[in-house]
């Protein structure tokens, strides 16, 4: 890492109206180096990636790249010098087979045909391309498989396989273990190892801080649009960053606190609806917080649906606070009770084209409104008082809520399920994609409301979240409940254990 | 729409109905430029009239379009309710009878819309496509293609007669626009058929009852379209299986020129009338310039694509930064 760098970018500004992104930023990557690169929601990660990638113009400073200086317009231009990303959200096209989007807009022409767009398509060369690749992903689907078929773990492999085939000099990876299961994970760091040996720079941005300290070489950090510090790996440690990242050292990341847990508030028996969930049984008592642990494509999040009525049960019994219910549809759960705050914030959980206010009302609207007109004040008053309880960070509570970091969107959501005041609160992945500093806040809050009284359900892919602020947590793996530990009895390994039973 | 520092100026033409309210001003003056009769009370009467039954069938269509869904069945609902309405009163039914019957009809065909959408999952431009041929089709066979007359004074009162001054169907119109410009601001229907439009997938996982709005979106349409065609009816003086051939397309050319987007979510009734407005002047001007009247489908749809592609190049340039 004496080298020279391959890429610089130099007293980086970007503004908004309203709002400035960056300041004086700089960002380097030397040759063959996994970096990552570190930063709340709303730190400017994501507005410096872009700039990078020519899907934002910077208002000023330098990018240069191999000494030469750049300016790249577009993603194809970027693409072109050797930059790639790889987003959260991916560019695939659903309906299309796997080797179509990898090759998407560079299709291989079968050899003897010329032209630029009326030539024969060599799909027999592309598809061997892509098994090769998504061998080395160590994908358990192959290149004619339809992406919209695939689970958003597959896809992203799909996404990585197109990355790569692109030969880019440096690969930007943005949350790429979001959605990836724990051995995808392992396999994702074997290949991004061998990307680096080869030659590849790999710049990493995740929240996930143990995995900076598992494949990362440097750690570089930004706080509100600048810089904050920079450490190398083996000399850092998860205060040091976090300190870095937030600015004051956090107390502590999972603030569970002793909770009376009182009578059952939810009763399930026999949940079940297609494969994916299959007898589900279990209870839910007031003030107490319940984990749900297993693998992707478990069931966990399925049964939910279910239990929530946004898909339809196969069979199945109901209780909440002892009388059955029929939870048939979203709007019978809300106003049973229960509230679920959906594992995909911005399509499921918010409308993006309307402000803060509307979308903490949106849940609530009849509780607020006489005589058919909705009263605006206690509307306005209500998503202020949200606001400032869960220190959501908008310049007005008009400002519309896509215009807000991923963390502060989460937040919104909340605030609509708090609005309700349900005495059962369901909340899937609540944390994921958000940064340390908003995590913790969150956390608080389910604290919160287990102390409250209600009932929280916790679905998480983050094992040490689940073990850090559930009371009991149970395992599901293929639709069926296959382990349940109260606290005293939290062990990862045989957490695990039973996340994997059905698994061959 | 936080404070930005801009001025004044800056926010009103941020507003789409402001530019378009400012392109029919100026339209008037070039047409006034061209023909004096553009302001005689005769002329603006029929401005008026014509903007009543544009303006309430485009009130229709914005609340259906912010949904994100279409109708293509105004001008064949004009056609049938027209004829519904003169049969009834041909029959003997008296006038005010008639016109609540044809109402309650209107109430089951919008059901019937919103049945076959929300319960069937067909796409609604398809459903009021085959109604689009269906219900016209019924006007024609039921009269075997000819008019019906209508003598009853009451009901020709409300197509043709005047309130001081003032032509009856723009008192409607001003009606119609109150009371759906009160629903989409000030009720919570209003606020979840914009979030239908908006994400109809988070306004169901809210608890919100996409389908019962859905349904009240399409009712309220057909019966604008009566309302619509009763106003027609009653100023032809007939029940006429042959009127209203492309006025869907009108109706949703007053909605997105006023600022309706069709990817759902946005849209005003002010912008609405406002669009009629627009339309209804154009229409004038070609009469006015003694144009044949072959010329106005040619001269409307440059003048759709036109706003259309302003109000984006503007939108892009907004949001660009």
């Amino acid at each position: 890492m004496e080298h020279e760098p391959i890429l610089t970018m130099e007293k980086i500004s970007k503004s908004f109206p309203g709002v400035v992104a960056l300041s004086d930023v700089d960002f380097r990557v030397y040759p063959k180096e996994i970096v990552a690169l570190v930063g709340e929601n709303g730190a400017g990660k994501s507005t410096l990636i872009k700039i990078l990638t020519g899907v934002y113009r910077k208002d000023s400073g330098r990018i240069l790249m191999y000494g030469q200086e750049i300016e790249p317009r577009s993603p194809n231009e970027a693409f072109a010098l050797g930059l790639t990303v790889i987003h959260q959200e991916f560019n695939l096209v659903p309906q299309m087979m796997v080797f179509e989007n990898v090759f998407l807009g560079r299709e291989m022409r079968k050899a003897g045909t010329t032209g630029n767009v009326f030539y024969a398509l060599n799909k027999e060369q592309m598809r061997a391309e892509t098994q090769r690749l998504l061998t080395q992903l160590g994908a358990n689907f192959g290149p004619d498989a339809v992406v919209k078929d695939l689970g958003v773990a597959q896809q992203q492999l799909v996404e990585i396989a197109k990355a790569l085939s692109l030969d880019a000099r440096i690969i930007v990876m943005d949350e790429p273990t979001a959605t990836l299961p724990q051995s995808d994970v392992e396999a994702l760091f074997q290949v991004v190892r061998r990307l680096r040996d080869q030659g590849v720079s790999v710049v990493f941005i995740t929240h996930r801080l143990e995995e900076v300290f598992e494949i990362t070489e440097r750690i570089v950090v930004l706080r509100d649009g600048k810089n904050a510090g920079e450490l190398r790996t083996s000399e850092a440690t998860m205060d040091k960053v976090i300190a870095l990242m937030v600015g004051r050292t956090l107390d502590q990341m999972f603030p569970k606190q002793q909770v009376e847990i009182g009578e059952v508030v939810l009763s399930v028996r026999n949940l079940t609806r297609g494969k994916l969930v299959r007898n589900v049984s279990f209870d839910l008592r007031r003030g107490e917080i319940l984990g749900f642990a297993g693998l992707v494509g478990a069931g966990r999040t399925e049964t939910v649906r279910a239990l929530f009525g946004i898909d339809p049960k196969d069979s199945g019994e109901i209780l909440l606070k002892g009388r059955p219910v029929d939870l048939s549809s979203p709007r019978e759960s809300v106003s049973s009770g229960v509230g679920l705050v959906p594992e995909d914030r911005k399509r499921q959980g918010l409308v993006l084209g309307m402000n803060v206010v509307e979308n903490v009302s949106l849940a609530t609207l009849d509780r607020l409104t006489r005589l058919l007109v909705v009263n605006s004040r206690a509307e306005r008053a209500i998503a202020e008082r949200f606001v400032d309880q869960l220190r959501i960070r908008t310049p007005s509570i008009r400002q519309l809520v896509k215009y807000l970091s991923g963390g502060n969107q989460q937040k919104v959501v909340l605030a609509k399920w708090l609005a309700v005041n349900p005495d059962v609160l369901i909340l899937d992945e609540p944390t994921r994609g958000i940064d340390v500093g908003a995590k913790a806040e969150i956390h608080a809050l389910m604290c919160e409301f287990a102390r409250e009284g209600m009932g929280v359900i916790l679905i998480s892919s983050e094992l040490p979240e689940l073990m850090g602020m559930c009371d009991r947590i149970l395992v599901m793996s293929k639709g069926t409940i296959t382990g349940e530990f109260v606290r005293s009895e939290f062990d990862q390994e045989k957490i695990m254990a039973r996340a994997v039973v059905n698994v061959k | 729409m936080g404070d930005n520092g801009k001025s004044l100026l800056q926010k009103l033409t941020g507003f789409r109905e402001f530019m378009v309210l400012m392109a029919v001003i100026v339209l008037s003056i070039i047409i006034y430029a061209f023909n004096q009769n553009f302001l005689t009370p005769y002329n603006i009467q029929v401005i008026v009239r014509q903007v009543a039954i544009f303006g309430i069938l485009g009130i229709a269509e914005t609340a259906v379009i912010i949904t994100g869904g279409i109708d293509l069945s105004p001008g064949s609902m004009l056609a049938f309710n027209g004829v519904m309405v003169g049969l009834l009163m041909m029959w003997g039914v008296d006038a005010p009878l008639a016109i609540a019957i044809l109402l309650v009809l209107c109430i089951v065909i919008g059901l019937y819309h919103g049945a076959m959408i929300t319960r069937l999952g067909l796409v609604p431009f398809i459903v009021t496509l085959g109604s689009l041929s269906i219900f016209r089709g019924i006007a024609v066979v039921s009269t075997q293609g000819y008019p019906i007359r209508i003598q009853n004074e009451f009901f020709l009162w409300i197509g043709q007669g005047l309130v001081l001054g003032i032509p009856v169907p723009l008192f409607i119109l001003v009606a119609v626009a109150l009371t759906m410009n009160y629903i989409l601001n000030q009720t919570p229907l209003g606020r979840y058929i914009y979030a239908i439009g908006g994400n109809r997938e988070a306004a169901r996982l809210s608890g919100i009852p996409v389908r019962r709005v859905l349904t009240f979106v399409y009712v309220q349409a057909t019966v604008l379209f009566g309302i619509s065609a009763i106003i027609l009816a009653a100023r032809l003086g007939q029940g006429m299986p042959g009127v209203g051939i492309g006025y869907e397309l009108n109706a949703i050319a007053a909605a997105i020129i006023g600022g309706t987007s069709m990817y759902g979510g946005i849209g005003t009734v002010l912008g609405t009338i406002i669009g009629a407005t627009m339309m209804a002047l154009i229409d004038n001007l070609l009469v006015l310039l003694r144009v044949e009247p072959w010329w106005s489908e040619l001269i409307i749809g440059i003048v759709i694509v036109t706003a259309v592609t302003v109000d984006m190049v503007t939108t892009r340039k907004r949001l660009a930064d």
